[in-house]
């Protein structure tokens, strides 16, 4: 009898912990599908300077975990493009004024793209969730609370992560970030939209905590299932 | 005067249907040696490109210049101070001029891209100093400023795992071509390039201009070797002698914004600093044949953004062949999105005989508007 309740206890924490882990897969999927390519408005607020504001083309192969971001806007950064290979780890860096290609130390992943508080770490698929922590689901009316707990804490920069995501959609709106469990910051996704059965936020705001400062990114055009070049995300091709 | 119109007419109707960019830059540097001097310039810069049809790009780039201040220079201005040999020579900086910075087309067709005309070419992984470009080589005191563009044919071939360039550029010399190959490919987040060429190495000894045809073997890094720290290098080694250059980098940025970055760099010049520079070196170094006159120098970098507006920097460069050296702070404001201010502050450090001893101080003031 015993036996039984044992096989039936540790079958039902299984179930629970295979829940979570597709849950969260399918939340990191719908956050980065396969293949993107947009425009997008990038407002970096402070609270004692005006606002900066940058317009980006932007490509990604989340299958092959490679982005490509394209300046257009301001005409002092236009063509300065970056190439972000296996989810922020290796980055390419190309200034169009002096048209030199440079690859950056890993350790700028986790400083912020053109002084925002996106990180180039940010803007990778976030595999890594599933792999590096620890996973605890709870539903709370229309939301799945997911708490993240980091494993190990050399893999990753953040301890914990606090994921809110729709129960229907599994489309997060809300993700903060703790460091030493301190919220450092936390990631707001707005206007929700459709496109081809794809699931996007046309608004995404990132708020540091610690700096006050705010990054706004704002969809102005997306296309997803897009057939890319062999050769878009090679850093040899980076100038245009 | 009517056909003058006509030609005008059609030909700003000829850029116009070109995209466009650019920009403004006035410089003025102040700098103190026995006298105080000034001397400066406004730069207009045009570029412009065309998408002529489906994988044909061609673009142009105009540089108009005027320079202001002091114009006439003595090669104690800018080379060390030979006192034995009482070597002179004089430059003189024109008033106005115009020149075609790029003028190329490209063509890409599947995994090939090939580039025909006056270019920039620019490769190496050293932020100041890249032995293994003999091709453009960039300011020491302003590696960040654009480089001149080269007449050369370039063909780039891209595959899933490497890459594959050649480059040939036609000499002055006009019965020689120098030809540059190389093959690239990133393992495990770190990259790798194999360099192999010829160049043609120009020399000016005992009042004559020689030239020899050298092979080149080279490879060049860059990656995270420890830890996160940027690390990259170069070397070069001249087949058939004992020729070696080689650069060494690395660089780190922490979390608040502060960047630290060293490098290192050699190259043999066969020759030793015994309290000046020999004339046949600084000959050389004049018609732009060695780049830069001394055999061993070190770059250390500190810079902080403050905000997305202001960074602050110090660097220092020293040539420690001749135990010369600069410290330069300088702050770099940005005071509209597409307007910069730089103000650059140079402290020189070393005697008339040695490279950065030739002033006691300097000043840049810099204003650059894109457009």
């Amino acid at each position: 009898m015993f036996i039984i309740y044992l096989f039936l206890f540790s079958n039902l924490i299984f179930n629970q912990s295979y829940e979570s882990y597709s849950i969260l897969d399918s939340i990191v999927n719908k956050l980065t599908p396969p293949t993107s390519k947009g425009i997008i408005t990038q407002v970096n607020t402070s609270p004692v300077k005006k606002d900066r504001l940058f317009k980006y083309e932007y490509f990604a192969d989340n299958v092959e975990g490679v982005q490509l971001i394209r300046y257009i806007f301001p005409k002092k950064v236009k063509n300065n493009s970056f190439l972000i290979k296996n989810n922020g780890k290796d980055i390419w860096a190309y200034f169009d004024r002096t048209r030199r290609i440079r690859k950056l130390g890993s350790h700028v992943s986790k400083q912020g793209l053109q002084n925002s508080d996106f990180t180039f770490e940010d803007l990778g698929k976030n595999n890594n969730w599933l792999t590096d922590y620890k996973i605890d689901l709870k539903k709370e009316k229309n939301d799945f609370i997911i708490n993240l707990n980091i494993i190990d804490k050399k893999k990753s920069d953040y301890d914990k992560i606090i994921i809110y995501a729709n129960v229907e959609t599994l489309y997060p709106s809300k993700i903060s970030y703790f460091k030493k469990n301190i919220n450092e910051k936390t990631l707001f996704l707005d206007n929700i939209l459709y496109n081809n059965s794809f699931l996007y936020a046309q608004t995404m705001l990132m708020k540091n905590n610690l700096t006050k400062t705010e990054t706004k990114m704002i969809i102005d055009e997306i296309e997803f299932d897009v057939l890319f070049d062999n050769d878009i995300f090679n850093e040899n091709k980076l100038q245009k | 005067m009517i056909n003058g119109l006509k030609s005008l007419i059609l030909f700003i109707n000829f850029l116009f249907c070109f995209e466009s960019s650019g920009y403004f830059e006035s410089n003025a540097d102040v700098y103190s040696k026995r006298n105080t001097n000034y001397l400066g310039y406004n730069k207009i810069r045009l570029d412009f490109e065309k998408k002529i049809s489906n994988g044909i790009d061609f673009n142009l780039s105009l540089i108009g210049k005027n320079n202001f201040g002091l114009r006439y220079l003595n090669s104690e201005d800018f080379t060390p101070y030979n006192e034995k040999n009482n070597f002179h020579y004089y430059d003189t900086l024109q008033t106005v001029f115009f020149f075609i910075d790029h003028l190329f087309f490209s063509y890409n067709k599947s995994n090939f891209k090939l580039l025909m005309g006056k270019q920039p070419i620019y490769y190496g992984s050293g932020f100041i100093w890249n032995p293994i470009n003999k091709i453009s080589f960039k300011n020491v005191l302003d590696p960040n400023y654009e480089i001149q563009g080269n007449n050369a044919f370039r063909l780039h071939f891209f595959a899933q795992t490497y890459d594959f360039d050649l480059i040939i550029i036609p000499e002055e010399k006009g019965d020689e071509i120098s030809l540059f190959t190389s093959i690239g490919s990133s393992i495990y987040n770190n990259y790798l390039r194999l360099h192999v060429f010829r160049y043609l190495n120009k020399t000016y000894k005992d009042n004559k201009l020689l030239y020899d045809l050298d092979n080149y073997l080279g490879l060049t890094y860059s990656g995270n070797l420890i830890f996160d720290i940027g690390s990259s290098f170069e070397v070069v080694k001249k087949i058939n002698s004992k020729s070696l250059e080689w650069t060494v980098s690395f660089d780190y940025t922490f979390n608040y914004g502060l960047n630290i970055m060293y490098e290192r760099f050699h190259q043999d010049l066969s020759y030793e600093y015994n309290s000046e520079y020999p004339i046949d070196l600084i000959q050389n170094y004049l018609l732009g044949f060695i780049n830069p006159i001394g055999e061993d120098y070190s770059f250390f970098s500190l810079s902080y953004q403050i905000d997305d507006y202001n960074t602050i920097s110090f660097q220092s460069i020293n040539n420690i062949s001749d135990k010369s050296s600069i410290l330069i702070p300088s702050l770099y404001y940005s005071l509209y999105d597409d307007v910069d201010l730089s103000f650059y502050f140079y402290m020189f450090n070393g005697d008339y005989t040695t490279e950065f001893g030739l002033n006691d101080w300097a000043f840049k003031f810099r204003v650059q508007i894109y457009f």
